[in-house]
């Protein structure tokens, strides 16, 4: 597929999704990010502390330490993302974001999203257009350029050549709670990790992972997620 | 809203119901309130031991001002209440009298001369708030802190200092015995000096001719400018000031005249090396005000005021940083263990100072992305309503490029190693009030009681103006 032209908006924390429009939806780039949840933390209307700091050093004590973007290597870039969450915390998360506007993906929407991103070759240039967007700050660009520059060395992990769905790290980033269908109740997993990170022997082709409890879900070290957003 | 310093009693208020200081009760001339909303005043202090000349020098200077129009175009200046008027206006006696002033009263709160100079070095209006204090009280060590409160506020501190007295003193006296007791009544105030400007002075030029370098001698002999007052408008207008010229023609100086200080003068050594390693900067100077020697205590003949200019342009220059659009951020520990912060009110004194630095400031809580303070407002005592992660990215994403930042912690910071290589690794000053490492390439240790929180902002400054 030739080069595409990338439509790029911000989060309202300032973090890239990109537009599918056989989708119908803008994604994030990257699962979210630590960096992420902690503007979510800071929020005035965290003010119940509904989330406070004991729940969020027990993430970063007991799932996956955090990691600066100026620190990413291949044997911990994974620290970047946010995991240990419950998909109901994810939830939270997404109404926080936008009500309505951003949540999870169903398995069909990760899927649909994966395969078309998986036709696009990867290329330094979609790395260039993400991170040129106006009002981007600089530690998102960092950890979108840094993380890239791990993966292209990581290419031994995939199946297949590494396409634009890697460089958005839905291969080799973590796996993501996703609902299993459109009534959005219930939880399953999609998406492959890096095998110093955990296992890595689930990929997208194997299709949904089943959770132990698909209405809760599980606090798990390498679960994480990413949003969508309709308009 | 820009907090102003009532010249009088040296408190800090907006002025936004009158004029009148709530502190003092004193009414504070409009037209200093009006032009330090623009830019804050330029606080000077001469120091020096009796009959070293400072008085003479603060007069000729006055003399000076009231001339500057001539080379300096659309440059004007104004007194701003009765007691510097009433003070110029004698000293004008004197000067036209040829009439040296008697020497300084020593006064409990020591009264200002207070005045703008308009369109000045590129800017619209400097404030000049000038103490000028008595010989006597630099004699006993004791006394200094009583009398020189001025001396905490004031940025540069003018070190007046006659070599040509000071070889013939018969106590003793060297020139670094000075600084000394400078230092001590800086302690006694409880003060910190580190980032401070000291410009020494040296007066009575003339009688130094023979052992002067011929660079320095030849300097003094070419002053465009020694006979300001007499000079005709053609004449002035042949000789209008290079401000940028000048400048450096002055900096060239004050490098010979530190080497003529290091290896000509009793003490001198000790002196450079002291102010050097007590962290302040350090500029030379020298001037005739009356350019020749005063014989007894009347002269009839005109007076030549020989580089009379180059204090005050150092001291409009070196405070060059002192302008309201300074912004920071002060950014408050809320986290477990902060206590100690807030027990000594350090938030609110490092915002002081920041105030007497011409700074605004907004303050934060680490882990929430909203002000608690908004810009201009005093932060409070008390500890935070609710405690916070160590978290600073959400704040500091967000907050403009110009804006500088200062983080008080009694514990690590969680994201702060992402602001390693961005923007930030130059606008971020951490103090560190735990004994737990933390990495960062500008920190400070700091213990309530043990250390100074001007000593903080003095270190921010020194960011600040490392990136103008």
């Amino acid at each position: 597929m030739a080069m595409m032209e990338l439509q790029v908006k911000l989060d309202p924390i300032g973090f890239p999704m990109i537009w599918i429009e056989r989708c119908a939806f803008y994604i994030h780039w990257l699962p979210v990010t630590k960096i992420q949840i902690e503007y979510f933390l800071s929020s005035p209307t965290n003010s119940m502390n509904e989330y406070d700091e004991a729940w969020y050093q027990n993430l970063c004590r007991n799932y996956t330490g955090r990691i600066s973007p100026g620190q990413l290597k291949s044997g911990n870039y994974w620290r970047a993302f946010v995991t240990g969450m419950l998909p109901v915390e994810a939830k939270r998360f997404a109404i926080w974001c936008g009500r309505g506007g951003y949540d999870l993906l169903t398995v069909q929407e990760w899927m649909d999203a994966f395969r078309y991103l998986s036709q696009v070759q990867a290329d330094p240039a979609y790395i260039e257009q993400v991170t040129a967007v106006e009002g981007l700050k600089e530690r998102p660009r960092r950890l979108i350029r840094n993380l890239e520059g791990v993966l292209q060395n990581e290419a031994s992990q995939l199946e297949g050549a590494r396409s634009l769905a890697d460089q958005m790290l839905m291969r080799l980033g973590v796996m993501e709670f996703v609902y299993v269908n459109e009534q959005r109740n219930t939880f399953a997993g999609l998406g492959q990790t890096h095998s110093s990170f955990f296992g890595g022997f689930i990929t997208p082709s194997k299709g949904p992972q089943t959770l132990t409890n698909p209405a809760e879900g599980a606090r798990m070290k390498h679960y994480g997620f990413r949003l969508i957003c309709r308009s | 809203m820009a907090r102003i310093i009532c010249p009088y009693c040296l408190n800090s208020q907006t002025f936004t119901r009158n004029n009148i200081c709530e502190h003092c009760n004193q009414e504070v001339p409009p037209k200093y309130i009006n032009s330090a909303k623009k830019r804050v005043p330029v606080w000077l202090v001469t120091v020096g031991n009796k009959q070293h000349g400072k008085t003479t020098y603060v007069d000729s200077m006055a003399v000076t001002v009231e001339n500057l129009g001539k080379i300096a175009e659309g440059t004007y200046y104004s007194y701003l209440d009765t007691y510097t008027f009433d003070q110029i206006r004698q000293m004008r006696q004197e000067v036209q009298k040829g009439i040296l002033p008697e020497s300084t009263q020593s006064l409990e709160t020591p009264q200002p001369l207070l005045i703008n100079i308009h369109n000045f070095l590129g800017h619209e209006v400097n404030t000049l708030a000038i103490f000028d204090l008595a010989g006597e009280i630099f004699d006993n060590r004791s006394e200094i802190g009583r009398y020189a409160t001025a001396i905490r506020h004031a940025q540069t501190i003018w070190f007046l200092v006659s070599l040509d007295d000071l070889i013939k003193d018969q106590e003793g006296r060297s020139i670094s015995d000075l600084f000394e007791v400078y230092l001590a009544g800086m302690e006694q105030l409880g003060a910190s000096i580190r980032g401070r400007n000291v410009l020494i002075v040296y007066t009575k030029a003339d009688k130094l001719a023979q052992i002067l370098p011929d660079e320095i001698r030849n300097y003094l002999r070419h002053d465009p400018y020694c006979n300001l007052k007499q000079m005709k408008r053609q004449e002035a207008a042949a000789h209008l000031l290079d401000d940028y010229a000048y400048e450096q023609e002055m900096r060239r100086v004050s490098d010979a005249l530190e080497d003529f200080t290091y290896n000509d003068v009793e003490g001198g050594i000790a002196l450079i090396n002291m102010i050097k390693s007590s962290g302040m900067n350090l500029s030379f100077a020298i001037t005739s005000s009356l350019g020749q020697d005063a014989a007894g205590r009347q002269m009839g003949t005109e007076i030549q005021r020989y580089r009379v200019l180059d204090p005050l342009i150092w001291a409009l220059t070196l405070d060059r940083g002192s302008k309201h659009e300074t912004e920071v951020a002060i950014l408050m520990d809320a986290g477990d263990g902060c206590e100690t912060i807030y027990q000594n009110d350090l938030p609110a004194q490092v915002y002081d100072e920041l105030l007497m630095r011409g700074a605004d400031a907004t303050s934060y809580y680490m882990g929430q992305s909203q002000p608690a303070y908004q810009l201009g407002q005093r932060p409070t005592e008390g500890f935070p309503r609710r405690s916070g992660i160590r978290l600073i990215g959400p704040i500091l994403d967000q907050l403009p490029k110009q804006v500088f930042a200062i983080a008080l912690t009694t514990g690590p910071i969680m994201d702060l190693y992402d602001f390693f290589g961005t923007t930030w690794y130059d606008r971020l000053l951490v103090v560190n009030l735990s004994s737990e490492m933390t990495h960062w390439p500008h920190i400070m240790p700091f213990e309530v009681g043990q250390h100074d929180p001007q000593d903080l902002v003095n270190t921010l400054f020194q960011l600040i103006n490392s990136k103008e």
